[in-house]
């Protein structure tokens, strides 16, 4: 199985991070260079535009500097942590593009931006596969992008959804079971590639 | 689900993943120079610790000094003082005049043997 990217070694983003903390520069390019890119794939995944997506990824990173001195090794993964920050600034830029309904009467943003995947699709299979993913519901959806496209681990996964093992691996297998069921519908454009 | 379901899905989601790669746009040199000018700017903050310069271990006595400060650096005249001072104090000491005459070798020897016998002369006493 494939990935689009690979989770940069834990323990060397940590120790990079406490490099920065005690005014190492260097460090900060050193993990600028391994977690820029993923923030800002995963910014434009959700929202679908490179200008959009570059500001979000800006700022998680301003984030990380200013928690470098307060980070504690150990507790946390720092890219899973980063995945929490685009996720939520995403989410947040999300919810400002509706600014004419009420908060109270807005629907949770289940769906950050769907097409995206589907606009990135090139063969009919890959279009079909999209179109599914989209229709996930959004903890699947997450789940099963964590693990295909960023190639995180099913632990990893767990600390960026922030929930158990067990329950990362029930939503991907309901993920693939729903993906399953929609693809073996589109039988025609499936294989057709 | 089938095993050929799941082989037709895992090549389906490796496709979608390529072109998503593929498509995914790479950080430009702006995005990476505003975020490298964030953390030069919040870097002065993390960066409070004193800088001490380190002492090479090789030169450095059990005391503190190198063996250089100690004979041609600033320690050298602390020592040489210090020495200057031991040296007059025991001049001094030997020429301290108790104000007592000495006594002759004969007084010596006799007053030696009065002690011998049990007595001694009552100017001594």
């Amino acid at each position: 199985m494939s990935h689009s990217a690979q989770p940069s070694p834990a323990d060397g983003d940590a120790e990079l991070l406490a490099r920065f903390a005690a005014g190492d520069q260097s460090a900060a390019r050193e993990l600028t260079d391994t977690l820029l890119p993923g923030a800002m794939r995963q910014a434009w995944r959700m929202l679908g535009d490179q200008i959009e997506a570059e500001d979000i990824a800006q700022e998680a990173m301003l984030r990380l500097w200013k928690q470098a001195a307060d980070w504690r090794a150990g507790e946390a993964k720092i890219s899973t942590w980063l995945y929490r920050v685009v996720h939520n600034l995403c989410i947040d830029r999300i919810r400002k593009r509706r600014p004419q309904v009420p908060v109270e009467d807005a629907p949770e943003p289940v769906d950050p931006n769907p097409g995206v995947l589907e606009r990135m699709a090139q063969g009919e299979r890959a279009k079909a596969v999209a179109e599914a993913i989209g229709e996930l519901p959004e903890r699947q959806r997450q789940a099963l992008v964590l693990r295909h496209f960023e190639g995180l681990s099913n632990p990893d996964i767990g600390e960026a959804l922030e929930c158990s093992v067990e329950a990362v691996e029930s939503l991907l297998a309901r993920a693939r079971r729903q993906l399953a069921k929609r693809m073996s519908e589109q039988k025609e454009a499936f294989g057709h590639d | 689900m089938t095993d050929r379901h799941e082989i037709e899905l895992d090549a389906a989601l490796d496709a979608l993943a390529a072109d998503v790669a593929a498509a995914s746009p790479r950080p430009g040199t702006d995005v990476m120079a505003r975020v490298l000018a964030d953390a030069a700017a919040i870097a002065p903050a993390a960066t409070a610790a004193p800088v001490v310069e380190l002492r090479d271990p090789a030169n450095a006595t059990a005391s503190g000094f190198s063996l250089r400060e100690l004979f041609f650096g600033w320690a050298a005249g602390a020592t040489a003082a210090a020495t200057l001072a031991l040296v007059v104090g025991i001049s001094v000491g030997m020429q301290v005049d108790t104000g007592l005459p000495l006594m002759a070798e004969d007084e010596v020897s006799e007053t030696g043997l009065f002690a011998e016998n049990g007595f001694l002369p009552d100017d001594i006493l």
